[in-house]
């Protein structure tokens, strides 16, 4: 699936993918686009609240496991649109390339540490990314977004305007009934 | 999960005050033992088959959590968008294709620009908008900036801010009306809309009317703003438009509002639905009862966007009529006029020039192509017919002045035809002076000639016309100057740009007509800078008219190509006096060549 993307005639798709947590736990949001970060699908999850056992049985390694494996995972899986990347702002979503054959990158600033087992390349527009998958992966990436225009960093915000237009609705519905 | 596990958990730190015991258990057996039963389980790790009725009884049995989280998910899908590559040579082409909004000082260049976030422009859903899943569609759009950067879409120039707003504004509307003063480029924004929307998959069909003459700016603006949509302008007999109207798919559909008028009431229109309908002028419907206004609320349609720099231009009821069309229902037919704002307001939006550029003031330039009358279409042809003979004639003996003599005939023809003085360009102009006088503005007319400025004086009496050209004493010019600057019934003065093209300070004008083109634009852009000076506290909107498939397109074409080329080589540096046309141009415009000099013994 990767090598179609430097084919011009090959339909790109980016998963937008954040995580947030509130008063009911940890909840995702998941944003398919086209190339051009224009939304086809947006996707929530319903909030986790690990429990004491989960806290005891995971310890250090429950963040992660919540955010790639529980929430990450299957918001991509439930999406109905197979998308060529998927981009994060948060470190701890790069584990989902573990359990899904889809690369997977993570904003990064200069100074963040690199997360075990990825790739630093450069991004469109200067920005920084780390890419967990191969180093065939990070070369093609490389490649693909040398020349890109197209600011990954945007999309973000209007997936936090999309969620808190979501609670809102949440409350007046709840409030309603 | 087996029970060796579930051993494992109960001596955690939750279970190991209540069940110490239960830490020495190391089970291996294949029971169907589950977290509800773990604490029935025996000391000594031998099951007594007693106990088995107990393993799902309450009270001896703790119901432990889910050990491995689980998360539902809620979806919403938007129409799929249009992934086509932006063109980005095209824009590059467009640069320099010396259009009509080459004003327009800010250029796309290949260098991406980064746009903070506090001065993004995104589209907001609307008060209104009632459906969660329409809200968060518009909500997740990308910023308008951001479209326009990126590679996306191209085009040639990059709108005005207050022109993004207005995009921004007309995208997520049903109903909307753009009555921005004219010369704002309410077009282009509405294009540039339509554009975005097709990319977002939220139109697939779109219906424009607009005045006849207007069409022809359409089809230009259209190709220049969205080179990417397909655009077929309903024409020809009656037959042909029914297929038009009917069977052809293509996504924009470009009509003059007597065909449609006609073609909706005779039934040739069909019964189409579609996605948006955009009315030009949109003061054509501004009486209900006419057929137009008819016709045109009759078109079944999703959206309904009117334009018109004058929506109230005798009567509040002009508003309430346009209404009619945008959202038919919402502003009832007796409404006093304060309540009109109220109830239209979220629908409407307008921009005055001082609002749009308030630092500097722009100065705007419009190229207004027209198409001949049936008169004008005649004569042009005769004309041009047998001059063209005529010149074949003479051969080689042919000079300059020949050929000079069948342009000036044929540009005269182009501004009135000599035998009806019917005239495209004056029709245009008097549509254009209804908005210089509604916004109590002033505007200058240039003309080559005395006689079109005699004509249209005839034509402009409704706004005190003053004349000022050679003909005129020249102990009586500065009164005439003063007049037009103090009286405020005088609205228009008509001058020749022999005389009015130097050394005046009209900068109290803001709009400048070029009635028909000079040879040289440098002369032409002192003619323009009368009004676009310092002390000139408005933008300054110039319109130069051109009659389409004639010999003013023509010349336009050349000089434009000159001053291309001479601004790329000596930039910054003005205007060279060379700019018109030499003698082999001037051959060239009838794909004639110019006489061969002799040379020299």
């Amino acid at each position: 699936m990767t090598k179609d993307l430097l084919n011009p005639q090959h339909s790109i798709h980016y998963g937008f993918l954040t995580i947030n947590q509130d008063a009911n736990g940890f909840f995702g949001a998941y944003l398919v686009t086209n190339r051009w970060a224009r939304p086809i699908e947006f996707r929530i999850s319903s909030a986790v609240q690990p429990n004491k056992v989960q806290h005891i049985l995971y310890g250090e390694g429950l963040k992660p496991f919540i955010y790639s494996e529980v929430i990450a995972k299957t918001l991509v899986e439930k999406s109905s649109q197979l998308v060529d990347l998927v981009v994060t702002d948060l470190p701890e979503v790069l584990g989902l390339r573990k359990k899904l054959d889809i690369p997977v990158v993570c904003l990064a600033k200069a100074e963040d540490p690199v997360p075990q087992g990825t790739h630093v390349i450069p991004g469109p527009r200067g920005i920084g990314l780390h890419l967990a998958g191969t180093t065939e992966e990070a070369e093609l990436f490389t490649s693909f977004f040398d020349g890109l225009d197209i600011d990954l960093a945007e999309p973000f915000i209007r997936i936090r305007d999309a969620v808190q237009e979501t609670r809102k609705s949440t409350t007046r519905t709840t409030s309603a009934a | 999960m087996n029970p060796h596990l579930l051993a494992n958990i109960a001596c955690g730190e939750d279970n190991q005050e209540e069940f110490p015991e239960l830490s020495f258990i190391n089970l291996q057996l294949d029971l169907p033992i589950s977290t509800n039963n773990v604490e029935i389980l025996p000391k000594n790790g031998v099951l007594n088959l007693r106990s088995f009725p107990l393993l799902n009884n309450l009270p001896w049995v703790k119901i432990l959590p889910d050990l491995e989280p689980k998360v539902n998910t809620e979806c919403w899908k938007f129409p799929t968008p249009q992934d086509a590559v932006g063109n980005h040579a095209t824009a590059k082409l467009l640069m320099g294709s010396g259009s009509e909004n080459k004003n327009l000082e800010s250029e796309q260049s290949d260098q991406v620009e980064i746009i903070p976030e506090k001065n993004l422009t995104r589209v907001k859903p609307l008060k209104d908008m009632f459906q969660f899943k329409e809200r968060l569609m518009y909500l997740l759009q990308p910023p308008i900036e951001e479209v326009f950067t990126g590679k996306e879409v191209s085009l040639p120039f990059k709108p005005f801010p207050y022109q993004i707003k207005g995009i921004a504004f007309l995208m997520p509307r049903k109903s909307a009306l753009i009555a921005d003063e004219m010369g704002l480029g309410k077009t282009i924004q509405v294009i540039i809309s339509i554009r975005l929307l097709f990319r977002s998959g939220l139109l697939k069909n779109v219906l424009i009317a607009c005045p006849k003459p207007l069409v022809i700016n359409w089809t230009r603006e259209l190709k220049l703003w969205a080179s990417d949509l397909p655009v077929e302008v309903i024409c020809g007999n009656t037959e042909e438009r029914k297929i038009s109207w009917n069977v052809s798919n293509t996504a924009v559909k470009l009509v003059n509002y007597e065909l449609l008028t006609r073609d909706v009431l005779e039934g040739v229109a069909g019964n189409n639905f579609y996605d948006l309908m955009v009315i030009d002028e949109a003061q054509r419907i501004k009486t209900k009862e006419s057929k137009t206004a008819q016709a045109v609320c009759s078109v079944q349609r999703e959206r309904s966007w009117a334009m018109t720099g004058t929506p109230i231009e005798n009567r509040h009821d002009d508003l309430i009529h346009i209404f009619e069309f945008v959202d038919p229902g919402r502003v009832p037919k007796d409404t006093p006029p304060k309540m009109l704002a109220s109830l239209t307001s979220e629908s409407i939006i307008r921009r005055t020039k001082e609002e749009a550029a308030p630092d500097m003031p722009a100065k705007i330039i419009q190229d207004i192509f027209l198409e001949l009358t049936p008169e004008q279409k005649q004569a042009y042809d005769l004309a041009e017919n047998e001059g063209v003979i005529h010149l074949n004639k003479l051969g080689e003996t042919a000079t300059v002045q020949h050929v000079f003599e069948l342009v000036m005939r044929l540009k005269q023809i182009c501004n009135f035809d000599p035998r009806t003085g019917a005239s495209s360009k004056a029709d245009q102009l008097l549509a254009d002076m209804e908005e210089v006088q509604a916004t109590n503005s002033k505007a200058i007319v240039f003309s080559q000639w005395v006689r079109p400025l005699e004509e249209l004086a005839e034509q402009l009496k409704a706004y005190n016309p003053l004349m000022y050209h050679g003909k005129v004493p020249s102990h009586q010019r500065q009164g005439i100057l003063d007049q037009f600057k103090k009286d405020p019934k005088a609205h228009v003065i008509l001058m020749s740009y022999g005389t009015g093209s130097v050394g005046l300070n009209l900068q109290f004008s803001n709009y400048v007509f070029l009635f028909d083109r000079w040879w040289n634009p440098a002369i032409e852009d002192q003619a323009i800078n009368r009004a676009h000076r310092l002390g000139q506290k408005s933008t300054v909107f110039v319109k130069r008219f051109i009659s389409q498939k004639t010999i003013e397109e023509r010349i336009a074409e050349v000089l434009d190509a000159k001053r291309r080329l001479f601004a790329e080589i000596i930039e910054h540096s003005g205007l060279p006096s060379s700019l018109g046309l030499n003698e082999e141009e001037i051959f060239g415009l009838f794909n004639c060549s110019p006489r061969p000099k002799k040379i020299a013994a």
